[in-house]
């Protein structure tokens, strides 16, 4: 396969794989409650993320290490032992969030029963994470996820106010509630830049045996190119839910509300592939937070870890990923609204995420481990200016959540 | 039930009269689809039920006993019309009415949270 | 062992990978035993692995939780003899199983193995 289809294919992989319920919640929610508020925010957080996963690549590459090897070499055991405790239990509640937004998804296209669809999400999701070859599941449900383009495409025949999408682009506050401002700004940050994802991006880096320096144009095209183009979906739904719920006075409690988004303007079409894009996009997610929650563990506590392994050569990843999934199963069945967990496990994932970021970017500039490739002045820079955003954020996000009651008011 | 609670109680019922009003809309132009239709409006109606509950079981401060039991009322019309949506899913003459009835809800429920 | 005059325990072996001869990982250094009295020649004696070398490592709110093992053993010496190289890893001569070192993986695997597929 030629490298330039390679790398395309890494990309669309990238662009359909960025969006995940998290992002579809708190782009609709902040398009309907804001208006257009926060596009800023949202850039913000998409550059966060290529700065992460950028580093996170470039040290897979180069040093050979994932993220939670570094984590433990870096903070040490006690600390890294934290950090690891924190990141689970985030990543459990993040794969709840997505193996019930699967749920929710099958319901709205099937119109069976929810407590069954439960089970068939499981089904559905395990069964792909044991027999699909680890580039599949990347291709699979990174090209399905890509079917959320509708909602670009809603964007533009609702005609959206450019003059005030375009002051969307710079931060303002025009709403008598900034607590509810703050906590938005945190939840689309949170959404945006999610620690599972580079988890999962730095231990695919170390599978796929990537190398420098050629491997590193590839880390370098997927982690920029792949997100920038994955900024738009975010975007794009909150410009319907800004154009459409802001008038009507909607506030969207549920994942039907954003695909009603797509419906309004591109009739039964868009409703369709707004929700096979969210049953990729978030079957997508599921998967990649259960896997992370094992390359976690494993990285860990030095098992032996990877999905190009047969599962029997690698049992122990292979159990605990699919505990993660039968936990996520279990917080589901017991009724909880997978909404109300999304909402919550962005907004500790946040609080989590300085833990994480912190070794990557002492690796990531340390020219002992990386040689060449260590940060050069602009990767600096903007990962310390990140820093210091991330620090901000995961202090201020479990204050806004109570004071806002979770943006509520 | 305070003025500030009646406010947010009334942009609730606002919200869900008027997103059912668009889910029906769909189902009069033949726009949509049944299952979506089906499970989108059980759970409005679910949702909007439960707010007929919170708010019919309030203890209303002022002036606002009358108020209170009217919005609790128009909460349990915009319930029924949205069960009815759920139940014909791919009635389009149906969904007109509840439509409409909706939309009158919504604008009932504006009309109450513009009076406090 | 690589060209290196001196070589930092803390950042470059402990915590580090350890993979086998057949390149099977098979733990993470956990401590490091070192023999010797204070005041004099202190030698390394080699790695230690598993949830007993932890347990002096753990903070306090966490001193219970090792992880799970599923069988792996409490704590294992790997002399410092059977140690071929510390890069990015540490890597021994022998084979995990000839240590004592990743039981856990056997054990777990003889339940994943019954799954078709595996």
């Amino acid at each position: 396969m030629s490298k330039v289809f390679q790398i395309s294919l890494g990309i669309l992989a990238a662009i359909g794989g960025f969006v995940d319920i998290g992002d579809i919640v708190f782009s609709a929610t902040a398009g309907a409650t804001l208006g257009y508020q926060l596009i800023w925010a949202v850039l913000v957080g998409a550059v966060g993320i290529m700065i992460y996963s950028e580093m996170c690549g470039r040290v897979a590459a180069v040093a050979k290490r994932p993220v939670f090897d570094v984590v433990r070499e870096r903070l040490g055991y006690k600390v890294g032992l934290t950090t690891l405790c924190a990141s689970q239990f985030v990543n459990a509640m993040t794969c709840a969030a997505e193996v019930g937004g699967v749920a929710i998804v099958l319901r709205y296209l099937f119109g069976l029963p929810y407590r069954p669809l439960i089970a068939v999400s499981l089904l559905i999701l395990l069964v792909s994470v044991w027999f699909l070859p680890f580039e599949w599941i990347e291709r699979v449900f990174g090209f399905g996820g890509l079917m959320l383009i509708v909602f670009a495409v809603a964007a533009v025949k609702l005609h959206p106010n450019m003059g005030a999408l375009g002051h969307g682009l710079i931060p303002h506050i025009d709403t008598p509630s900034p607590l509810i401002w703050f906590y938005f700004v945190v939840g689309i940050l949170g959404a945006t830049v999610a620690p599972y994802e580079v988890y999962f991006y730095s231990s695919g880096g170390v599978e796929d045996g990537w190398v420098p320096p050629h491997d590193l144009k590839l880390n370098k095209l997927t982690s920029i190119l792949g997100y920038a183009l994955g900024t738009v979906l975010s975007v794009s739904i909150m410009v319907v839910a800004a154009e459409l719920f802001v008038p009507q006075g909607i506030e969207p409690g549920f994942l039907g509300t954003v695909a009603l988004a797509a419906q309004t303007p591109l009739g039964e079409v868009g409703l369709i592939l707004a929700l096979l894009g969210m049953f990729f996009a978030i079957s997508g997610a599921s998967i990649d937070t259960a896997l992370s929650g094992a390359y976690n563990m494993a990285q860990f506590f030095g098992w032996e870890w990877g999905k190009y392994q047969k599962p029997a050569r690698a049992p122990r990843f292979t159990i605990t990923w699919m505990a993660f999934f039968g936990l996520a199963f279990l917080v589901v069945i017991s009724g909880v609204d997978p909404i109300f967990v999304t909402e919550l496990s962005v907004v500790f994932s946040v609080v989590a995420l300085p833990l994480t970021y912190v070794p990557i970017l002492l690796v990531a500039g340390d020219k002992n481990y990386m040689g060449d490739h260590a940060n050069g002045r602009l990767a600096s820079t903007l990962g310390w200016v990140y820093l210091v955003i991330i620090l901000v954020v995961s202090l201020a996000a479990v204050p806004l959540l109570v004071l806002t009651n979770m943006g509520e008011g | 039930m305070t003025e500030y609670r009646f406010s947010k109680d009334s942009e609730s019922l606002q919200s869900l009269a008027t997103e059912g009003s668009v889910l029906a809309d769909g189902v009069v132009d033949g726009r949509t689809t049944s299952a979506f239709v089906r499970t989108h409006a059980q759970e409005l109606a679910s949702d909007t039920e439960k707010l007929a509950s919170v708010v019919a079981s309030t203890h209303p401060e002022g002036g606002l006993a009358s108020k209170t039991k009217q919005l609790a009322s128009l909460a349990r019309t915009a319930a029924s019309q949205l069960r009815t949506l759920a139940d014909h899913p791919s009635d389009p003459a149906r969904a007109a009415h509840v439509r409409s009835a909706l939309a009158n809800a919504a604008d009932a429920a504006a009309k109450l949270q513009k009076g406090v | 062992m690589s060209d290196r005059p001196q070589l930092d325990l803390v950042l470059r072996v402990l915590d580090q990978q350890i993979v086998d001869w057949a390149g099977r990982r098979c733990g993470n250094v956990d401590d490091i035993a070192i023999e010797g009295d204070a005041g004099g020649t202190a030698t390394v004696k080699g790695l230690l692995v598993g949830r007993d070398a932890t347990r002096r490592r753990r903070p306090r709110l966490l001193a219970f939780f090792a992880g799970p093992t599923f069988g792996d053993a409490p704590e294992v010496e790997v002399s410092w003899s059977a140690i071929e190289d510390v890069t990015q890893v540490v890597k021994l001569k022998k084979f995990a199983t000839e240590l004592g070192l990743a039981a856990g993986d056997d054990k777990a695997a003889k339940w994943i193995g019954r799954i078709p597929g595996s």
